[in-house]
């Protein structure tokens, strides 16, 4: 299986204020929101790579970076086993598709839904989007001029899946496109989405902050934390046996139906304008050492997935 | 019994005629209890809280009882009423951003919930003993430095300490029935459980009611003691947390259950999540009888004309089905 | 949470204006603008034909009297059955000149001055909350400039300026009205911009111009079109103050703000329906226009249900 996506080193960072010109003149420096700090994966392709954390982790901005979305700051990012730049723009765009969150907000309210659909064509194929709202369970001559919001969230939700297939996208990022969703209808987007990766050979990263869908879902995950990944392989790997602390205080924070008791990590959610130095979770870690808060610890090999933690890298 | 619901029905007026939300819903809970009230959008959760608290807008209409220690709230005068809120019974809501004045610090908004506290206890205002509880219940709540809070304002705090402080007041006015209202929906996963344990620490401490209201079965699992499912308005099932989630009998809870992602569920990797064909219904446009029957795998005729009551199983269960009656 | 079924129903022209006369004084905004706006229609479309066919009557049709005509021996005439709203110096009956003034010197400029900013305002607001950075800042100064100053004193200093005769004055109208339109198209574009349907549309390329109209301008317009009907009252009220003050004139027509001036200066107290009734007739308009845009505004912002 090769490599559909590949980043290195990949940066981005935001600026934090607004700087004007009286500002420049008085010889303010900008201050900036270190969204993605320095993040290397690779997704191979036909695999769902789950990738989770909370807010502020960065994970939505590197869905956009590896959308094209956004471009990084620095760093490599391969598709397809082309590099990324300018020129191969057009290519990448051609081939990548992206689902958000709220269904709603993600359509134009004043479109009909053909004309949604169509969007990635640059013109109204009618055949291509009866064949896409097949594929997603929606019925053609039922729905195809609604407008979005005489749709349900449900078939909302079809309607953006259905957006992304039409042109036969082979990479997905889908950012929490359940989170929005009821609970008795998260299930049948996911399994909707399980049946569209098989049946059309798709690649997914798919983002999220609930660990039980990203369980569902993935093949391989990886853990993102204040712009940084710190654990990344197979799901069963990463979920039976959590190596870094973070990722196990993730596991016991997270409520199942098996266990009264809850043991969240203590602190809060770091900033990403001023990461602690070296080990950006050391202040909430139970075994932090003194290296942690000195020198940022690198993404080694352990057991079978890589991990950024001293703990394990002596 | 402390918080008895008899007969609770809520309607609205829309410009598309009177819309039933909350039909015939009937609760006894006990100080102590913590009764997770579980079900998605459109079922009338939030509507719930929002009639014990007599804060629905002025288009709802609302009758039954709500009794509190034997007061009915929904009796009271618009005057009488506000003297409830807070001490007798409490809310917290979705959206901690909106939750505190932003205009004042929290060290004002707490001040303020200590002297509301002390007026209905009959005692005098002292500044100091106000500023102690203050302290004392953020202290409580687990922050490490009480009196910088206490200066600061609500835009300055993150969605997970303004809970907090919320919290704190509810220590502080030590209310008989605690409403939560999604509180933690907003809130990162590992700040959640943060602030679920706590709620049990108050539980613990107060002896309170609370009724924690989400549309989580997962959570509502981690931190009730009973279990209420509610549907298009209605109560389907009622029981013991552990006996519901292990046994449930309302196919709609099965299927909840079934289809939820849960870390429990996945023993092996293969396991494929149900899904409820269809969806909830809109409240303008029920089915008649069984307002689950469209969905259910076990319709029978008479759910198609007939609603069932709600009845109780010999497992000290209540169920809304004529599976079992 | 996103509720299962959407609970909105079409509300379509019948459930809107079923909204608005829910409230008694949004009715009769809309009453009022509403026979504004046939009258203008029907009316104007007589005039300009009567223009082309070079025959003048043909504009008199539906008048009670003819409103150009001179005549010594009518002159000056109280209200009565006859004149309804009496005669002015000329002779000539108030009401049918009300009546004849109304296409072309309130409702002309009323909608050439407002659907001109508002296409203005477009694409100069769209174009700064989109693109940001320098335009914006631009945008923003020039605009807080025309903004600072009110509107009626930047209208007698522009129509001064220009020399202007009554087109001239609608053009001076619009070189100061768009400001406020840009403001509120940019501050909805920022509403807009964040949205998902947004990224959306600029990971599938879709071409500028169809992204301005079908996806920033359609989205953007809804509380503006609230704000041009109270616009509408507004721009008739300040041109037929500057009218009534000698500015953007044009012999010949009547108009209404001219009307009211001359009956004032001519014939106030004694004679003084010719004051009064050309004012009350821009008050009534413009009253129609506010009472309906409010409204609106209340509808749109929320208040609308009860």
């Amino acid at each position: 299986m090769s490599d559909l996506v590949k980043i290195e080193n990949i940066k981005k960072y935001y600026l934090a204020y607004k700087i004007g010109i009286l500002d420049r003149l008085a010889g303010r420096k900008p201050v900036y929101v270190r969204a993605v700090d320095d993040v290397s994966l690779e997704i191979r392709e036909g695999e769902v790579m789950g990738l989770i954390g909370e807010s502020g982790s960065g994970k939505t901005t590197l869905g956009k970076l590896l959308v094209t979305l956004e471009t990084p700051d620095s760093g490599k990012f391969y598709f397809m086993g082309k590099e990324v730049n300018n020129s191969t723009l057009n290519f990448v765009r051609n081939n990548v598709a992206m689902v958000f969150q709220n269904p709603y907000s993600s359509l134009n309210p004043r479109l009909s839904v053909r004309e949604i659909i169509s969007e990635p064509l640059g013109h109204v194929d009618d055949k291509k989007v009866a064949e896409a709202m097949e594929l997603v369970g929606l019925n053609y001559r039922e729905h195809a001029r609604k407008r979005p919001r005489e749709l349900s969230g449900g078939q909302v939700q079809r309607v953006a899946v259905a957006r992304a297939i039409v042109k036969n996208a082979k990479f997905i990022v889908l950012d929490e496109p359940t989170s929005a969703l009821d609970a008795s209808l998260q299930a049948q987007v996911l399994n909707l989405l399980l049946d569209l990766k098989s049946k059309l050979g798709l690649t997914y990263l798919f983002i999220t902050h609930n660990m039980a869908v990203a369980y569902y879902v993935a093949d391989r995950v990886a853990i993102m934390y204040a712009g940084k990944i710190v654990e990344y392989g197979e799901k069963e790997s990463v979920f039976r046996k959590p190596a870094h602390p973070y990722t196990q205080s993730l596991m016991a924070s997270i409520p199942k139906m098996s266990e009264k008791d809850l043991k969240p990590p203590s602190g809060e959610v770091p900033s990403l304008i001023n990461p602690p130095p070296g080990c950006r979770f050391n202040p909430r870690c139970p075994f932090a050492m003194d290296i942690c808060s000195k020198k940022e610890p690198p993404l080694i090999d352990y057991e079978g997935r890589k991990v950024a933690c001293w703990l394990y890298n002596k | 019994m402390l918080l008895k619901i008899r007969d609770l029905n809520v309607g609205y007026k829309t410009i598309f005629g009177k819309l039933n939300v909350l039909s015939d819903i009937s609760l006894d809970i006990d100080r102590n209890e913590i009764v997770g009230i579980v079900g998605e959008s459109g079922s009338g959760k939030s509507t719930l809280g929002h009639a014990i608290t007599r804060l629905l807008p002025p288009s709802a209409i609302v009758s039954g009882s709500v009794n509190i220690d034997g007061v009915n709230m929904l009796s009271l005068s618009e005057n009488a009423i506000t003297k409830y809120r807070g001490t007798t019974v409490f809310m917290i809501l979705q959206n901690p951003f909106t939750s505190l004045n932003p205009v004042k610090t929290v060290g004002y908004q707490l001040l303020e919930a200590a002297r509301i506290r002390m007026e209905r206890d009959g005692e005098s205002w002292n500044e100091d003993r106000g500023y102690d509880a203050s302290i004392n219940a953020l202290k409580d709540l687990r922050f490490p430095d009480p009196e910088v809070i206490m200066r600061k304002y609500p835009h300055q705090l993150s969605g997970g300490q303004i809970q907090r402080v919320v919290l704190a007041m509810a220590l502080i006015l030590k209310p008989k029935v605690l409403i939560a209202d999604e509180p933690t929906s907003a809130l990162d996963v590992t700040i959640q459980a943060q602030v679920v344990n706590l709620f049990k620490d108050l539980n613990r401490e107060l002896n309170t009611a609370i009724l924690f209201i989400t549309h989580d079965i997962s959570l509502a699992y981690v931190i009730s003691t009973r279990l209420v499912v509610l549907y298009a308005g209605r109560i389907m099932e009622d029981g013991e947390v552990d006996s519901v989630v292990k046994e449930p009998m309302h196919p709609y809870t099965q299927k909840l259950i079934a289809g939820v992602p849960d870390m429990s569920k996945f023993t092996t990797p293969d396991v494929r999540l149900e899904s409820i064909p269809g969806q909830p219904p809109s409240f303008m446009n029920l089915p008649s009888g069984c307002k689950f029957n469209p969905r259910c795998p076990f319709v029978k005729d008479i759910c198609k004309s007939q609603e069932p009551q709600l009845i109780k199983t010999d497992s000290r269960r209540m169920v809304r089905c004529w599976l079992y009656e | 949470m996103i509720e299962q079924q959407s609970t909105e129903k079409q509300m379509g022209i019948l459930g809107w204006i079923r909204l608005i006369a829910r409230d008694p004084a949004g009715l009769l905004g809309l009453v009022i603008v509403f026979a504004f706006v046939i009258w203008a229609i029907v009316q104007g479309s007589l005039e300009i034909l009567a223009a082309e066919m070079h025959d003048p009557r043909l504009a008199f049709l539906l008048l009670p009297h003819n409103p150009l005509g001179i005549s010594q021996t009518t002159a000056l005439l109280p209200p009565s059955w006859k004149y309804i709203m009496g005669t002015n110096a000329d002779g000539q009956d108030i009401w049918s000149r009300i009546l004849y003034s109304i296409p072309y010197s309130a409702a002309y400029p009323a909608f050439v001055v407002v659907l001109s900013a508002i296409l203005i305002g477009s694409l100069l607001g769209i174009a700064a909350g989109y693109f940001g950075g320098w335009w914006d800042e631009v945008l923003m100064r020039v605009t807080d400039a025309f903004l600072s100053v009110p509107a009626i004193v930047l209208a007698i200093v522009v129509a001064v300026l220009l020399h202007a005769s009554f087109i001239g004055m609608i053009y001076a109208f619009i070189i100061i009205w768009w400001p406020i339109y840009a403001r509120l198209f940019r501050a909805e574009t920022l509403r807009v911009k964040s949205m998902d349907f947004i990224a959306a549309a600029q990971l599938y390329r879709v071409s500028p111009l169809k992204l301005f109209t079908k996806y920033l301008f359609i989205n953007t317009i809804d509380p503006i079109i609230a704000y041009a009907m109270l616009d509408f009252g507004n721009v008739i009220l300040t041109a037929s103050i500057l009218n009534f003050i000698g500015v953007g004139l044009q012999p010949g027509t009547p108009i209404l703000g001219e009307m009211a001036s001359d009956g004032v200066s001519y014939g106030f107290p004694r004679y003084w329906w010719w004051a009064i009734y050309p004012s009350l007739a821009v008050l009534v308009i413009a009253l129609g226009f506010v009472l309906l845009g409010d409204r609106l505004q209340d509808i749109i912002g929320g208040r609308g249900a009860y």
